[in-house]
């Protein structure tokens, strides 16, 4: 199984501040602190280096993660509007 | 100190950690992943965009035909 076959490049990609990086990022950012936390540190003045690290470790693979996620979409709406236009006698408006 | 205790934390073994120097190679380290994550991630970008781009001047020429 490939993670991003080579059709999904014709797919636009996502712009570089998109859903799953501002998301992911944010969770990286929270677990910086969290371990901050567990380890008796200061929450957030602590470790900003890590902080950062794991923020851009988040938006990295939420990159990732939204380009599959457009892929595999875009192929069940081509798979779908296929079946439509060969089952047309199915999908008659109603009247 | 045993190797098998390496996944157990026992008083025995574990040591207080000591912030009053920082870990300059950590953070170096850190910094420098940081920069490269963000360099590849730019260079991915750029790369799908100029793919896409490309494709969708493919597809033109395909279709329509060269004027």
């Amino acid at each position: 199984m490939v993670f991003l076959p080579d059709e999904s490049r014709s797919l636009p990609p996502p712009p570089l501040v998109n859903k799953g990086s501002v998301w992911l990022g944010f969770t990286g950012w929270v677990a910086a602190m969290l371990d901050n936390g567990f380890s008796h540190r200061p929450v957030i003045r602590s470790g900003v280096h890590r902080q950062i690290l794991f923020a851009t470790m988040g938006w990295f693979v939420g990159y990732y993660l939204v380009k599959r996620m457009e892929y595999v979409h875009a192929k069940q709406d081509r798979e779908l509007f296929e079946y439509v236009r060969q089952h047309p006698e199915d999908f008659k408006a109603a009247g | 100190p045993s190797a098998f205790l390496a996944f157990t934390r026992s008083a025995f073994v574990a040591k207080r950690r000591n912030y009053d120097q920082p870990n300059w190679f950590g953070v170096g380290l850190a910094f420098s992943t940081t920069a490269a994550l963000w360099a590849l991630l730019f260079k991915q970008h750029n790369e799908d965009i100029m793919e896409y781009e490309r494709r969708k001047q493919e597809k033109q020429h395909k279709c329509t035909g060269c004027s």
